[in-house]
């Protein structure tokens, strides 16, 4: 069973109540039965900001994950932030190599990415340089 | 734990790597401890006056009590050196002061070094990259191994010099903590102690406050406060504080309550020779104790600023101010690559509510899977 459960399609509810168990603090609810949206504050080191941030979530599409507040700056040097769609959805995983899918869970996966990509993106503004790797296609 | 888990080893880690970076590198440490070992030999071998007497040669100053700041700009460093006869000798001050110039006229020529005659040394100029400052002394009594009489060729007569007790008295006080906060995270990581090269708190705050000392001042030395008197009072004020954060503050805060009290100026005598006073010249010249009180009230808001805790950005740009942009990003950029590393080896895990970034051996959590970050077409 438990294998099974590990390399089987997650329902909406089960991201639900993962989201709920792992991270209380958040406000995680469905949306439609098939979709999800999870609000929440995430802060990647514990002298950081904290970033108020919206995830959606449906069966059809890839999860999109968007910083609301504070907004996201571009440095002192003016250059676009990197890793970031033009929708402002954060780049988190790249999706030919399949980082993610529907077999794996939100919390275990999205939530950590984006505390890492706000990580990077604040040593970003501190050094200049994005070290968190990734590709710019 | 990885050290932007906890808010206190983050800035930490931060400090000590900035620290880290102002220091005096290693290849040029190499290259005056080889400057150092010839000279040592030159004098041993010294037959027409040296040769018979027994002695210790051995350096003191910052090289010795692990404070070296690499110079800011193009100031030369300087190695500070003792030539300690032991036994009474009959000489005058004068002297021993001819002999030894003697001795390194002729290692300077065979070398191609400068030699320069100072007050109570001979300095010899690696030039361009630092310069050796030679101090003969003969201990002044039996009882105290580390006190000496060092010729003054303006007064024509001995003055007393410490050079050995102070550098003790400054490690015993660095050594007041028995293990540092990093020191703490190192072994909770069980780290090798073999490749531990970090410094106590109180080291690495002497290194910072003088490395800010050269940015404050940079545009106009005239006034400005010396190493001997910050090393000074900084080991003075120590209490044994276990964070170079706490070392700092300490440090300002006991400064900003001295110099605050309106009857006397803040004094601060050689800890091994109380009738020496390294402020003196703060009677005569009282812009350098003015210089001194604006530069250390300049630290102290700072550092004030740093405990509200706005966030690392704001913090980024405090400590790009006070110690130097370059010194900055290398010491972030080395913290990140660490995590970096622990990412690729999947032991980054994030914290439940918080999302803080840790490692997974803090609470068993799950390592975070492997993402590569994307995006869309370049603009």
């Amino acid at each position: 069973m438990k294998s099974n459960f590990r390399t089987r399609d997650k329902t909406i509810a089960e991201q639900v109540s993962s989201m709920r168990c792992k991270y209380p603090h958040f406000s995680t609810d469905f949306t439609s039965q098939s979709s999800m949206k999870v609000i929440g504050v995430l802060q990647p080191t514990s002298r950081s900001g904290t970033y108020k941030f919206v995830l959606k979530y449906s069966l059809a599409n890839r999860p999109e994950t968007k910083i609301v507040s504070p907004v996201l700056l571009k440095n002192d040097k003016g250059e676009e932030i990197p890793h970031l769609y033009s929708n402002e959805n954060l780049c988190l995983y790249h999706p030919l190599y399949y980082e993610f899918n529907r077999t794996y869970l939100l919390c275990d996966t999205i939530i950590p990415w984006a505390s890492l990509w706000l990580y990077y993106y604040e040593v970003w503004h501190l050094t200049g340089s994005w070290l968190g790797g990734g590709e710019h296609p | 734990m990885i050290s932007i888990e906890n808010k206190a080893m983050q800035i930490d880690d931060l400090l000590d790597k900035m620290a880290e970076a102002v220091q005096l590198g290693d290849t040029r440490y190499d290259r005056m401890k080889t400057s150092y070992e010839s000279v040592k030999d030159w004098i041993e071998n010294d037959t027409i006056y040296f040769k018979p007497y027994n002695y210790d040669v051995y350096p003191h100053g910052s090289v010795r009590i692990l404070t070296t700041v690499k110079p800011f700009r193009k100031d030369e460093f300087d190695l500070d050196i003792a030539i300690h006869l032991k036994s009474n000798t009959p000489h005058t001050p004068q002297r021993i002061y001819s002999e030894l110039k003697r001795c390194m006229e002729a290692y300077a020529k065979k070398h191609g070094l400068k030699i320069e005659a100072k007050n109570r040394c001979i300095r010899l100029e690696y030039a361009g990259d630092f310069h050796m400052d030679i101090l003969p002394g003969i201990q002044d009594s039996a009882f105290d191994q580390n006190k000496m009489k060092v010729p003054d060729r303006e007064l024509g007569d001995w003055v007393s010099s410490n050079p050995r007790g102070y550098s003790n008295w400054f490690i015993d006080k660095a050594n007041l903590v028995k293990e540092s906060l990093l020191e703490k995270s190192m072994r909770a990581e069980k780290l090798p102690t073999d490749n531990f090269k970090h410094k106590k708190p109180l080291q690495r705050a002497v290194q910072l406050i003088k490395r800010y000392r050269d940015i404050y001042f940079q545009n106009d030395d005239t006034y400005k406060t010396s190493s001997i008197i910050l090393t000074t009072i900084a080991g003075q004020y120590y209490q044994g504080e276990d964070s170079i954060f706490d070392t700092v503050n300490n440090i300002i805060t006991t400064i900003r309550t001295h110099v605050n009290q309106p009857i006397s100026r803040l004094k601060i005598l050689n800890p091994v020779n109380a009738a020496e006073d390294f402020t003196d010249k703060w009677d005569d010249e009282p812009e350098y104790y003015e210089a001194f009180k604006k530069f250390a009230s300049h630290l102290y808001n700072e550092w004030q600023k740093l405990k509200m805790q706005h966030g690392v950005l704001n913090e980024g740009v405090i400590l790009k101010g006070l110690f130097g942009n370059d010194i900055f990003t290398k010491a972030q950029t080395s913290q990140s690559m660490l995590i970096e590393e622990l990412r690729k080896s999947k032991s980054v895990a994030a914290a439940r509510n918080t999302g803080i970034i840790s490692s997974i051996s803090s609470f068993g959590a799950a390592a975070v899977k492997s993402n590569t970050f994307f995006g869309e077409y370049e603009k």
